[in-house]
């Protein structure tokens, strides 16, 4: 089982990010994420995830997006999660994104990746979990709530 | 109904952009569409956060299943396509 908390820490979580593009979503999250962790570098992890967009959004449906990319800089997967005012992702199902989990994965360990997928995708399928991340009114409610759904996903 | 085992082969399994194909190619099709690993549920092969969930590496045999007036077309449409490593090359 995947411990999110060691993917995903409390000060990479945020709420109401005043971004209005997928651009700026992902520009936040760089930055978000190398405040954090200052091995990684802001300028290539922000190509990676721009340049994985442009292969085909990582929009979900349901007003969910996964922007992720490898990156030689990180040793083990680092994420960070936004909630933010809906934004066209060119998503499949054509809505608008508000909630945006973003993963920079090492270059190696792809069963790791596929199973973060998983319980991301266990996750945000599930629309009652969706309602409670939409609810969170605080950096700390949103963390914990994702917290335990993926915790709970994984136990299905 | 239309059935096989299929293994994946490319040899990053059955990534976003892996399974963002797949669906775009189940979603042409009209029959209904299914995926399955040895000993696990069935899974709608049409919705990417399903796909997605069967955390399928390289060398995982599923069983995919067919239902419904272009039930050939649509399985042989998706055998190629798991066949040629989502043309990724390796």
């Amino acid at each position: 089982m995947i411990d999110f908390r060691e993917i995903l820490v409390h000060d990479c979580t945020c709420v109401g990010a005043e971004v209005r593009s997928k651009k700026a979503v992902l520009e936040k999250a760089s930055e978000v994420l190398v405040a954090r962790y200052p091995e990684i570098d802001a300028r290539r992890l922000l190509e990676g995830l721009l340049s994985r967009e442009r292969l085909g959004s990582t929009g979900l449906g349901k007003g969910v997006a996964i922007p992720h990319c490898r990156s030689t800089d990180c040793r083990t997967p680092a994420a960070c999660m936004m909630r933010v005012h809906p934004i066209d992702f060119d998503a499949p199902d054509d809505q608008a994104v508000d909630l945006v989990f973003v993963l920079a994965v090492p270059a190696q360990g792809q069963r790791i990746h596929l199973e973060i997928l998983g319980a991301l995708a266990r996750t945000f399928d599930d629309a009652d979990n969706l309602a409670e991340l939409r609810r969170a009114e605080t950096d700390a409610q949103l963390f914990e709530a994702l917290q335990r759904q993926l915790a709970l996903a994984q136990r299905k | 109904m239309k059935s096989g085992d299929i293994e994946i082969v490319n040899k990053l399994g059955l990534h976003a952009r892996a399974a963002s194909k797949l669906v775009n190619t189940t979603q042409s099709f009209s029959c209904d569409v299914r995926l399955r690993r040895e000993g696990g549920d069935a899974i709608d092969a049409k919705s990417i956060m399903a796909v997605l969930m069967l955390e399928a590496v390289c060398g995982t045999v599923l069983r995919l299943s067919c239902a419904g007036d272009d039930e050939e077309e649509a399985f042989a449409a998706i055998s190629q396509l798991i066949g040629d490593r989502f043309g990724e090359g390796e």
